[in-house]
């Protein structure tokens, strides 16, 4: 199976995230980067599949930052059999840039199976793997907890809401939005990512920046305001409801 | 005749084969020749396994000296148990006299009388024989009254000598109790036997009056007299018999057995490091880390294996152990020597070792020894401190461990401490940026020591910096230091976590990640000399850094300031007991300073049981911290705080030197609902509240 992990890198939390002087973006300047959970998640079940099934395994990521190319060598530490670095920084990140990024490097190139992160923290309409799919006229799945080779396809495993989960056979190719992998994300040692550092398994693309139509525009962002803090309510039953019953009609909802 | 050669009767000596036939004599040299070849075979064959290990450089006069003492002085078995040490000390010294005796008797007799036929070069009699004869009877007592004691004291079943394993692993341990009473009741047999035999031999050759110094033999004579001189012969004749088989099969069966340890360990006490795990060896190949088969041993790795004589101490003291964990250190050895026997094509007597798939499996690590036995070590040394023959468990579970961190095998919690600390430099998750956060709640402000100059240059540490109960700590340290009119600063955001611990977690390239970023900060910063609040950041500063920092711990610095009078105490009352941390202790090997300034603040020392080099891990160490412990019957932490609290109400400080220890012990405290009974105070907090109620004026 030729599979193809679409990653990105997204904004560390661990460091402090300021807006930027324009109002619509994070402070980009002094951002960390980390590889976004998901499509950790979204390589782990690809190496999963590629090691049950043979074939080959590509990582793909955008952008310049070390971080990203750090991923990308960790994705080859890892057991990636090549990395691809769309090595430009896209103008406005969303999910349209970077689904279109992908699909000019993904297109014609004959994978089998393309897998990436359900959503990513810095993008929470969740739309990468799907817009993908609909550029590329794939069979695509989301919010996949489980993959599995079944016959000349894949079993997958969806989530819904509430507990339920739902089991689908797809035929390849096609496009999988991964939430989690069947195994937690594996370690891998620091002087393995310093081996696929020296081993060139990492490629550089071009990357047109994708036409701007059809986007979602950030108007304003703003961090979220802090309350007076909570009110804890004391008392038996009685005493609790008639607080309550209070608060509610001093903000005038009853 | 050929035997008859060196049987020249002397006034003052004895005949070994008096009355003898030529074939009895020739059945028993015969029986000899088989009994040492199969020595000799065996033998070859270990030894063969040892030198087919790795190289590593262990031969120095330094290491031969200080193993001629411990084995001179049986002191590394008499540690904290004197009465198994006095024992062993009588039954080692017995049994070389006695093979010295035999010996002396082989070239008088066999070699000079027999092989060579010259009699008149023969020395075993007259004066010498009586010196012969007194010394060995001496030395025989002695070895069969601890032969004796030894007996009395498996009789009793302590705990350590039970081999139930603590994992879920069925396995047939029977074949270990039995070579443990085999091979002393099979020595006790010799050594009995001999005197009977020599009492029988008096007596039936009439008393001869030099025998008197044979004090054994000749008491045995006086009571075995009513048998008259004929039933003494007949019963020497037996008994010769007896006595010589069991020595000749003792000879074949050594190097099957528990009797193999004879050999091994004074190898392996004069081969042993005991830094090997304060220093570890680095990895030799990047592509390979660890050791993945038995093949990546070293030799002394293996030494290591088979000198294991099951005696239980580090099973005892284990940490892990005590709390449930799927780790015992003898088990674990043990289940590697079976395995390396197995590769090896080697059997003990009593058959191989009962470990299920042991000999099948080529990896290691995540096989024959499971992950999560791997993962329980907390790398507090108390096994290797403990361990009479000089095993070096740590650097072993190191190399295994290596071994998991490269294929992946990481339990949950170390995997996203390794994470943050290859993004972060902390396991906290927290930015680099916020390391030096604690010092906002201090009225002063820290020097940067990459920016100015400073005599001190302070380590802080990940759990000073990030954790608040030990960040309390800091402040209190940075209080005294400022008090004391030190000139010191910190690195700020350039300190990164040692990685002493993440190297003994495994993760070697991680640790010189870290490492190089430290070294880089220390480049870039001036000052004269360094201390830390952390042991563990003490461990690695002075002996895995390429700097080779002269690092003090911040106790032997406060101790300089109480001494000189640069801090003024008052009086505190009351009793406080101390928890020596291992890697202060057992790895420093510093113990007093902090035990001074308790002193100092006028609060007596009281010692927990387990103390000083007998310190009891709080479980944090070689990564432990990071990881789940909620699997485990009682943590470490929990049952060291129990043995405080087992002092008496009176104690009312658990006193503590090392971040990790504050973190553990006061949650210790809580789960074991001891609030407000005991409470866990670092040393430089005990110092400040002395130096509150230093009287006015």
């Amino acid at each position: 199976m030729k599979i193809a992990v679409l990653m990105r890198a997204v904004p560390d939390p661990v460091e402090e995230l300021e807006i930027g002087d324009d109002g619509v973006d994070l402070d980009r300047d002094f951002l960390g980067y980390v590889l976004n959970e998901f499509d950790d998640h979204a390589l782990e079940e690809g190496l999963l599949l590629r090691e049950e099934t043979g074939g080959s395994l590509t990582a793909y990521a955008i952008g310049t930052a070390d971080e990203v190319t750090q991923m990308l060598h960790t994705a080859i530490a890892k057991g990636a059999d090549s990395a691809k670095q769309l090595g430009e920084d896209l103008d406005v990140i969303d999910a349209h840039a970077q689904a279109a990024a992908f699909v000019d490097a993904v297109r014609d190139t004959g994978f089998d199976l393309i897998l990436s992160g359900v959503q990513a923290s810095d993008e929470l309409d969740g739309q990468v793997a799907m817009l993908v799919a609909a550029a590329l006229g794939l069979p695509h799945i989301s919010v996949v907890v489980s993959a599995t080779p079944h016959e000349a396809g894949l079993k997958v495993t969806k989530e819904y809401w509430a507990g339920i989960t739902a089991e689908y056979e797809i035929d390849l190719p096609a496009v999988l939005g991964v939430q989690t992998a069947r195994e937690a994300p594996r370690y891998v040692a620091v002087a393995r990512i310093r081996q696929a550092q020296e081993s060139g398994a990492l490629e550089s693309l071009d990357l047109d920046q994708p036409d701007p139509a059809g986007r979602i525009r950030v108007t304003a962002m703003r961090l979220s305001e802090t309350g007076d803090g909570a009110e804890m309510i004391e008392g038996d039953e009685e005493a609790a409801a008639e607080r309550v019953y209070e608060i509610l009609a001093s903000a005038g909802v009853v | 005749m050929i035997f008859g050669a060196g049987t020249v009767t002397r006034e003052v000596g004895r005949e070994i084969f008096l009355g003898f036939s030529g074939i009895a004599i020739a059945i028993f040299y015969l029986l000899t020749t088989i009994a040492i070849g199969l020595f000799v075979w065996a033998f070859y064959r270990r030894f063969r396994k040892y030198s087919r290990g790795r190289p590593t450089a262990r031969l120095s006069l330094k290491r031969f000296v200080r193993a001629l003492a411990d084995l001179g002085s049986n002191r590394t078995i008499a540690k904290r148990k004197p009465i198994v040490g006095i024992a062993h000390f009588f039954v080692f010294w017995g049994f070389i006299v006695l093979l010295l005796g035999t010996t002396i008797i082989a070239i008088d007799v066999d070699i000079i009388g027999v092989l060579l036929g010259r009699p008149e070069w023969q020395f075993w009699h007259g004066a010498f024989y009586i010196g012969y004869a007194l010394v060995l009877d001496i030395f025989g007592i002695g070895f069969v009254a601890g032969l004796i004691t030894l007996a009395v004291v498996r009789r009793r079943k302590p705990a350590r000598l039970d081999y139930t394993r603590v994992d879920d692993v069925e396995a047939q341990r029977r074949g270990y109790s039995l070579d443990d009473n085999a091979f002393l009741l099979l020595l006790l047999f010799i050594g009995v036997s001999g005197f009977l035999l020599e009492g029988f031999r008096i007596a039936a050759t009439n008393y001869p009056s030099f025998e008197v110094v044979s004090i054994a033999g000749w008491t045995i004579a006086w009571l075995t007299g009513p048998l008259g001189a004929a039933g003494n012969d007949a019963a020497r004749i037996v008994t010769w018999w007896i006595h010589s088989l069991a020595a000749l099969l003792f000879v074949a069966y050594l190097p099957y057995s528990k009797g193999m340890h004879i050999i091994d360990d004074a190898a392996n006490l004069a081969f042993y490091e005991p830094r090997s795990a304060a220093v570890l060896a680095g990895v030799e190949d990047p592509a390979a880390p660890g050791y993945r088969s038995i093949a990546d041993f070293t030799w002394k790795d293996l030494l290591d294996l088979d000198a294991c004589t099951k005696c239980g101490r580090c099973h005892e003291v284990c940490p892990a152990t005590a709390s449930g964990s799927p780790l015992s250190p003898r088990d674990l050895i043990l289940d590697l020597r079976e395995h390396a026997d197995a590769k090896a094509g080697l059997k003990l007597w009593y058959g191989p070792g009962a470990t299920p798939g042991h000999g099948d499996a080529t990896e290691v690590a995540g096989t024959v020894i499971a992950a999560d036995t791997l993962w329980a070590c907390t790398t507090c040394m108390a096994c290797m401190e403990v361990c009479p023959v000089g095993i070096e468990h740590i650097p072993t579970i190191v190399q295994l461990r290596r071994r998991l961190v490269d294929v992946g095998d990481v339990e949950a919690g170390l995997q996203s401490a390794f994470q943050s600390l290859a993004r972060s430099g902390n396991s906290f998750g927290k930015s680099a940026k916020q390391r030096a956060r604690w010092t906002k709640g201090l009225d002063f402000t820290l020097k940067d020591a990459r920016r100015e100059p400073v005599d001190y240059l302070w380590f802080v540490g990940d759990h000073g910096s990030f954790d608040p109960r030990a960040s309390d700590v800091s402040q209190a340290v940075a209080r005294l230091m400022h008090e004391a009119g030190v000139d010191f600063g910190i690195l700020y955001d350039g300190e990164r976590n040692t990685g002493n611990d993440v190297r003994r977690a495994g993760e070697e390239g991680l640790f010189e990640m870290l490492r190089d970023a430290n070294v880089e900060a220390f480049e870039s910063a001036s000052y004269q000399r360094m201390f830390t609040t952390d042991p563990h950041s003490l461990n690695a500063l002075r002996g895995e850094y390429p700097t080779d920092e002269d690092v003090l711990h911040y106790t032997a610095l406060l101790d300089d300031f109480v001494a000189s009078g640069r801090l003024t105490l008052g009086k505190l009352n009351g009793k406080a007991t101390y928890h020596d941390p291992c890697y202060l202790g057992r790895y420093q090997d510093e113990y007093n300073a902090p035990r001074r300034l308790i002193e100092a603040t006028g609060l007596e020392v009281v010692e927990m049981g387990r103390c000083r080099e007998n310190s009891f891990c709080c479980g944090a160490g070689g990564g432990r911290i990071w990881m789940d412990d909620s699997s485990l019957e009682e943590r470490p932490a929990e049952n060291r705080i129990r043995e405080a609290v087992a002092l008496g109400d009176d104690v009312a400080y658990f006193v503590v030197s090392c971040p990790k220890d504050m973190i553990m012990y006061t949650d210790a405290v809580k789960t074991t609902g001891n609030e407000g009974v005991i409470e866990v105070v670092d040393i430089a907090q005990l110092l400040e509240r002395a130096m509150e109620v230093v009287p006015v004026g």
